[in-house]
């Protein structure tokens, strides 16, 4: 492995991503695409979708990475981008956007970047020839409308896709799989330069394409990782959430159709809505017997993250070693 | 005295994480019985037991959502 080449990758990353996010705060506010910060006392206007510095960041970082697996992750991350930026500008109905999604999975299964022998706990290498490719599809809408459902507060979306990612670059590094580790790093450096200026309290907001695109890059580095159930354990959060409200309301609706999960105090402080038929969100169940700032909440989400991390890398441990 | 939302959650991931698990060795002790099964028969059973746990994992993080919902949310 070629650690000089990897160091050169993340900073490539890194840097692309933080100078493109501060370039963008200030031309989205130009051309006045900003949004207001619901859950702040002042109500700033945000710049939004600041999600290309990701692709971008990403894309340049793995320009030098030659190899089929980089080609469709990074394929998946464009097409997943770009349904987002058509929600972000002209929003989707209910079903629309989790159907496009599946988009994003042709190029991982067209250029055949998967192998249908996942491995799995107790059993080992097992050969699931019709249905993995039909979770591959599956997976891209899952993941891109579960970071898309959890982008609600500052950083939050950014800060757990950097934290779920963690244990499939640490298995990469283990198996020596270079593919993914290339994936993974360009990847994670750019989500953390994101974050600095995604954290509350926010210069910046991904949009719907940036959040898409987190979700794609999940699904498609465990996919070229070969590590699912490392990658399904570590995201128990975003899949909790993500059918939490699926299950609660029905079905994919509009935000408009559905009743706001938490009730803003004067304090600016959220508190769960206790009428019945509002989604069942993870804020919602942490907010349920006391109010929380926004910051709170985040750090929360983040903590159940990190313990699922924790998880994940104990399975990795176990089973995997 | 009420459990914190935070830590009941948190218990739900561990629990959803042992099911996991569980499902898996599930698959195991069916791939065992079935060991002298070949060719298309054992392609297509495990397809299969792949689709019963996908089920089971459904109808599990349903249960979740319905467990945790009542306890923080109805009480």
């Amino acid at each position: 492995m070629n650690w000089v080449s990897l160091i050169i990758e993340f900073i490539t990353s890194f840097i692309i991503t933080l100078l493109l996010t501060i370039y963008l705060e200030k031309f989205l506010r130009k051309r006045n695409m900003s949004v207001p910060d619901a859950h702040k006392k002042e109500k700033p206007m945000i710049p939004r979708p600041g999600g290309i510095a990701l692709l971008v960041g990403t894309t340049i970082a793995l320009a030098f990475v030659n190899n089929v697996y980089a080609i469709a992750f990074i394929s998946s991350l464009f097409i997943a981008f770009f349904i987002g930026l058509v929600d972000d500008i002209k929003k989707f109905g209910g079903p629309e956007k989790p159907l496009l999604a599946i988009l994003a999975a042709l190029p991982i299964i067209f250029l055949k970047a998967y192998s249908s022998t996942p491995y799995l706990p107790y059993v080992g290498h097992v050969t699931i020839k019709i249905l993995y490719p039909l979770l591959v599809l599956a997976g891209f809408p899952i993941y891109t409308n579960a970071t898309n459902m959890i982008d609600i507060f500052n950083g939050l979306v950014t800060g757990t896709t950097a934290i779920s990612i963690l244990p499939l670059i640490v298995y990469d590094f283990i198996k020596q799989n270079y593919a993914g580790i290339y994936l993974g790093i360009a990847f994670e450096a750019s989500l953390i330069a994101f974050y600095i200026r995604h954290k509350y309290p926010s210069k910046i907001f991904p949009g719907d394409s940036g959040s898409m695109l987190m979700g794609a890059g999940i699904v498609g580095l465990m996919i070229v990782s070969g590590a699912e159930v490392i990658g399904i354990i570590a995201t128990l959060p975003l899949i909790f959430n993500g059918f939490f409200i699926l299950s609660s309301i029905g079905g994919f609706k509009e935000h408009s159709e559905l009743i706001r999960p938490l009730i803003i105090l004067n304090d600016y402080r959220m508190i769960a809505n206790k009428e019945p038929k509002a989604p069942i969100t993870l804020a919602r169940l942490i907010a349920s017997q006391k109010p929380m700032s926004e910051k709170q909440l985040v750090y929360s989400i983040l903590l159940l993250s990190l313990i699922s991390v924790i998880l994940s890398l104990i399975t990795m441990v176990v089973y995997y070693l | 005295m009420k459990i914190n939302s935070l830590v009941l959650i948190s218990l739900t991931i561990v629990g959803a994480w042992l099911l996991l698990l569980l499902s898996f060795f599930f698959m195991k002790q069916v791939l065992l019985l079935t060991d002298d099964a070949k060719g298309i028969t054992i392609e297509l059973l495990r397809d299969l037991i792949g689709i019963i746990i996908l089920i089971i994992w459904t109808l599990a993080f349903y249960a979740i959502r319905k467990f945790t919902a009542t306890y923080l949310l109805r009480s």
